[in-house]
């Protein structure tokens, strides 16, 4: 190659990895809702379109005064989740909130559950980064990036400081030790759903660190975890579809091992979270945790799945902590739809459910070689729900110590399987 | 002439026997019986059948009668649905009492435990005149696996009350079919590879399909493509399975469906523009069979329960021509829809105009989706490229009774394909009347003319 055609070459590339990587869009290319409004401390901030909730993401230090308003006359509010007792006072078309540190939560006005607003409280966080380690793709606070497909090889971090507003997806494959932070905006709208991309895609990699981001309008689910191990999410928030995305799943765990989920918010069409095979003839889900979470889940798929792609799937030691599941429309919320998927050692422990309209258990076994082995649900608190039923169904799988104990009901402690809404329910032990 | 009357007599006898008021079907032995439930007509015990999501009695009564039921599982609360019938029931352990009239059909809930109803349909006798000229005729205390019947113009089929029949009736170019009689299409046995549509018409005029129970169909079932001039009464639908739509009037012009009870997995009424298939008969292509405008259907009287997917009265998604207009649903009762669906839904997916539907006198109990869901979208389904419309709806003295105040979503494609016109009068929530888009929590987009009028 001569050197005119070597410089002709860096041309080019550069002048491909300028329109692909860097500012190339301006703010106003961010779609934003004004379906409310939202003042921090007195100044106004944008609201992040999503189709199921317009978003605020902002970073507080201690404590903050949060006023929202409306176009209408506010009759009931519903800080969700209850349990943080966050304290309002309404005054006509406004809330006034009160923070007193980091929150993330859903302010609901007269009763309207297709548009909530979400309120990211963050707490001021020193990342830790230096922008000039080549190591390190920074997309800036303040900018709006037309990204498509960013590759995060061995060794790298992708920072999205809060404030920039990626188009695009992440992609990691075959790598080691990488990390994705920051508290900024991660949209896939550029994306058809036939493309069939995913917001996050970790494939074959081992000692990954996410935290932070914030995905809207994923193509084809938000982060997907596949045949990984050694995985830190913390402080993850997923929005899906309300209409145009299938399979908006927030985090499916696919023949994944060693995998940490803590304080991530989602709110989703499909599963929140999934356990799956990766299609292979075994696969294996191993020490899984997932704690300190929110979720609301709309009209396809369950908030905790397993299934539905079980074939040759075994998945051990999976614990789900401290979660609170807000609405959820339609399916169910523990979903265990295998048909040939062993899982064992699972433990779902306090879990608050405020309101689950239609299924509570859905749990189908379809085959001869799908088993459920030492499932224990602890402490699940169904609360301001009309009475979901559950079934059970074994069929030619084989359910062997399903315990569930300490089941309330608004404050009421349900033992009785006709009276918890048990459809079919011979192999459960309820105490 | 003695031996005439003893003939029709005995006929009579046969199919269901006469006890006072009441015509008791005479099930065959081996029918699914419920073990959960027992109920007597006046005094006279009435097979409950079963299904798995709801015990069923359907028996024929000439005046109103006193019900009694014993339910093997205790209770405290009881809902009989639909409400505004204000049936008052008397509770004495295991057993409740209470009179129902005529021409009725009603979903008795215990403790709330919608997954195991009891619905009981009481209705008049059919007339006995029409077993005679039946070129199908099933008798009762049977089961008739039938595969697939296909017929021909004026052939009449007689499914008496007690018969059950396993298989489907498809009916192609045809003129004055009748599908009449008290008996069960019980289709639970059969899959969606062996299975059908239970009733399909295609291209057929002037029918009539009366009375009926079918049950447990492992596809739509019960469709009609391309079809005019007919009328559904009568019918009453028990689905579980996926994809297992009650009614589906497709492409279709002067239709009518009344007094019938449909309680399905799926949509339980849905209109569509699309496509009828092949019909591998005679290898006859209908794919484009269907794809036609949709005019005067009228949806009256009926009990809607839409249970895990799909949606109570549904207009979409495929709306494939250019118009579907002129429709009228008026006076239903939707007891339960159970998950995500709404009452009212039209996802236009294609590119047809939607105008002038009429929503009037819908009484809304248990629902916990939506109660308006309209959009104009390019969906899973849609297979035109160009974007519809919608115009002119209009939602009259709707009442939701129960349960969680309802959300609706209105909203279009873009700036040119747009909701234009959206009126609701005398919407009632938990008894308070709704004045505004925002009071009813109505989220919209790429819509217009949304009002609340006086």
């Amino acid at each position: 190659m001569n050197r005119k055609k070597i410089i002709l070459l860096i041309l080019f590339m550069v002048f491909v990895f300028g329109f692909s990587n860097t500012n190339n869009l301006k703010l106003e290319d961010v779609k934003y809702s004004d379906y409310y409004s939202v003042e921090v401390n007195g100044t106004r901030i944008p609201l992040y379109y999503s189709q199921v909730a317009p978003i605020a993401v902002f970073t507080i230090k201690d404590e903050a005064k949060i006023d929202v308003s409306w176009n209408q006359q506010i009759t009931k509010v519903e800080i969700l989740p209850e349990h943080l007792g966050i304290k309002y006072k309404v005054n006509g078309n406004s809330v006034e909130l009160n923070l007193k540190g980091a929150a993330k939560f859903y302010v609901k006005l007269n009763d309207n559950y297709v548009y909530p607003l979400v309120i990211i409280a963050h707490n001021k966080k020193d990342w830790g980064i230096n922008k000039n380690d080549p190591n390190v793709k920074v997309f800036e606070s303040d900018k709006v990036y037309n990204a498509g497909e960013i590759i995060l090889n061995s060794n790298e971090t992708i920072f999205i400081e809060e404030g920039a507003y990626v188009k695009g997806s992440i992609k990691a494959e075959d790598a080691k030790n990488i990390k994705v932070l920051g508290y900024g905006i991660l949209e896939g709208t550029m994306y058809l759903q036939e493309s069939e991309t995913e917001a996050i895609l970790i494939k074959n990699c081992k000692g990954v660190k996410l935290e932070g981001i914030t995905s809207i309008d994923a193509a084809w689910g938000n982060l997907i975890l596949e045949n990984s191990d050694n995985i830190s999410i913390a402080d993850f928030n997923a929005f899906g579809s309300r209409e145009k995305r299938m399979n908006d799943d927030g985090l499916d765990i696919v023949a994944s091992k060693n995998v940490t989920v803590d304080n991530v918010f989602l709110n989703l069409r499909n599963n929140n979270i999934a356990i799956q095979a990766n299609g292979t003839e075994k696969s294996f889900v191993t020490n899984v945790t997932v704690k300190n979470s929110v979720f609301w889940k709309g009209d396809y798929g369950n908030v905790f799945e397993f299934g539905y792609k079980t074939d040759g799937l075994a998945a051990e030691n999976v614990t789900y902590k401290n979660l609170d599941v807000l609405h959820t429309l339609a399916c169910g919320v523990f979903s265990f739809a295998s048909k040939s998927g062993v899982a064992k050692n699972f433990t779902f422990e306090n879990i608050r459910i405020e309101d689950a309209r239609f299924k509570l258990f859905e749990i189908n076994l379809n085959g001869k070689n799908a088993k459920l082995c030492n499932v224990k649900f602890k402490d699940i608190q169904l609360s301001k729900s009309l009475m979901p039923y559950s079934d059970f169904l074994e069929n030619e799988g084989e359910i062997k110590n399903l315990i569930i104990e300490n089941f309330t009901v608004n404050n009421v402690k349900v033992t009785d399987k006709v009276e918890a809404h048990f459809r079919t329910s011979e192999k459960v032990i309820i105490k | 002439m003695k031996k005439i009357i003893l003939f029709v007599f005995l006929l009579f006898v046969k199919s269901s026997l006469i006890l006072g008021q009441v015509q008791v079907p005479d099930y065959p032995d081996d029918a699914y019986i419920a073990a959960d439930f027992k109920l007597w007509a006046d005094g006279k015990e009435i097979l409950v059948y079963d299904t798995p999501v709801a015990a069923m009695a359907s028996f024929c009564l000439t005046d109103s009668v006193e019900i009694k039921i014993w339910s093997k599982v205790s209770f405290m609360q009881v809902d009989i649905r639909p409400k505004h019938l204000n049936i008052i029931s008397k509770h004495e352990g295991n057993y409740l009492t209470f009179k129902i009239p005529k021409n009725i059909k009603i979903s008795v809930e215990l403790d709330k435990r919608i997954y195991r109803p009891l619905l009981i349909f009481g209705q008049e006798p059919i007339n006995e005149a029409e077993k005679k000229d039946a070129d199908y005729f099933y008798d009762a205390g049977k089961i008739h696996k039938i595969g697939r019947v296909v017929l021909k113009s004026n052939q009449k089929v007689f499914i008496e009350a007690g018969a059950i029949v396993e298989g489907a009736f498809h009916f192609y170019e045809t003129e004055n079919v009748k599908i009449i009689g008290h008996g069960i299409i019980d289709n639970r046995n059969l899959t969606r590879k062996t299975g059908t549509q239970g009733i399909k018409g295609v291209l057929s005029n002037n029918f009539e399909i009366k009375g009926i129970h079918i049950i447990g169909n492992p596809r739509w079932t019960s469709a009609y493509f391309a079809c005019a001039d007919f009328s559904i009464d009568d019918v009453r639908i028990i689905g579980w399975r996926p994809s297992d739509d009650g009614i589906d009037i497709v492409g279709s012009e002067n239709s009518s469906i009344r007094n019938s009870f449909v309680r399905v997995k799926d949509d339980c009424i849905a209109v569509k523009a699309m496509g009828a298939g092949t019909y591998d008969l005679n290898e006859k292509d209908y794919s484009q069979t269907g794809c036609k405008n949709v005019k005067n259907l009228l949806v009256e009287n009926n009990v809607i329960w839409n249970a895990d997917w799909g949606n109570a009265i549904e207009i979409g998604f495929e709306t494939r021509a250019e118009f579907m207009e002129d429709m009228i649903f008026r006076n239903n009762d939707i007891i339960h829809v159970e998950a995500n669906g709404g009452v009212f839904t039209i996802h236009n997916g294609d590119r047809g105009m939607i105008r002038n539907i009429l929503y009037e006198n819908i009484r809304i109990e248990d629902a916990r989706g939506y109660l308006c869901h309209f959009q104009i979208l390019n969906s899973h389904y849609s297979k035109d490229k160009k974007r519809g419309q919608g115009k002119n709806i209009k939602l009259k003295n709707i009442t939701v009774s129960e349960g969680i105040p309802l959300n609706s979503i209105i909203t279009g494609y873009d700036d040119e394909h747009i909701y234009d016109g959206v009126y609701f009068e005398n919407l009632i929530i938990h008894g308070e009347k709704i004045s505004s888009p925002i009071e009813a929590n109505v989220f919209s987009e790429y819509a217009k003319n949304i009002k609340f009028i006086e």
